[in-house]
């Protein structure tokens, strides 16, 4: 059973959501690469 | 330390013990949601199998590769392709050292990862077309995106 994750918005990203377990970020609604790597990889 | 790793070090326990992060049982965009669902299941298969940066470099890669196949103006460069897959796909050191049928296990876990997000991102851009393709323009025309395997814009 998946448990629920939590989301967070990077304040120097406008627009982007992030999840903390899976580690995943999204603009707009949309998912984006970009801010998903820099928010978690970088 | 990345930036989530530093935010989570200094701004998680604060933020838990005062207003709290927003759990994801709050509103969720469904297309959102779908994706989270898929990342989940991914997450789980792959484990400790696949690094977080590999299953990474597999989301983006499927979610070009349902870019171009969704929308009109996009295109697979396959040279920028095998080069990004190459960067996710085990080392054959890594294979060389595991009996044929944990070979096999960590190839199928690759392409199940990328599989499962194949149709997730065909599935968010059925949803809708347009607004997906949109953002995909809007990836493209940043030069600081990483790992782009789109052809040029024609």
């Amino acid at each position: 059973m998946r448990e629920p994750d939590q989301v967070f918005f990077p304040a120097d990203l406008p627009g982007v959501t992030c999840y903390t377990r899976a580690q995943q970020c999204y603009r707009n609604g949309h998912y984006s690469a970009r801010a998903t790597r820099e928010v978690f990889w970088n | 330390m990345n930036r989530f790793t530093r935010f989570s070090a200094l701004a998680l326990p604060l933020l838990a013990t005062t207003a709290g992060l927003a759990q994801a049982t709050d509103p969720v965009p469904p297309a959102v949601a779908a994706d989270l669902a898929v990342s989940a299941y991914v997450t789980h298969i792959a484990d400790t199998t696949l690094s977080p940066e590999q299953v990474s470099g597999l989301k983006s890669i499927a979610h070009q590769k349902a870019t171009a196949f969704s929308c009109e103006a996009f295109d697979i460069d396959d040279a920028k392709y095998q080069e990004a897959f190459a960067a996710v796909y085990p080392p054959a050191a890594e294979f060389d050292v595991k009996p044929e049928a944990d070979q096999l296990k960590l190839h199928s876990i690759v392409m199940v990862t990328l599989g499962s997000y194949m149709g997730s991102q065909l599935t968010l851009a059925s949803m809708d077309t347009a607004a997906f393709c949109a953002n995909a323009e809007e990836e493209r025309a940043d030069p600081a995106a990483p790992g782009l395997i789109w052809a040029a814009k024609p």
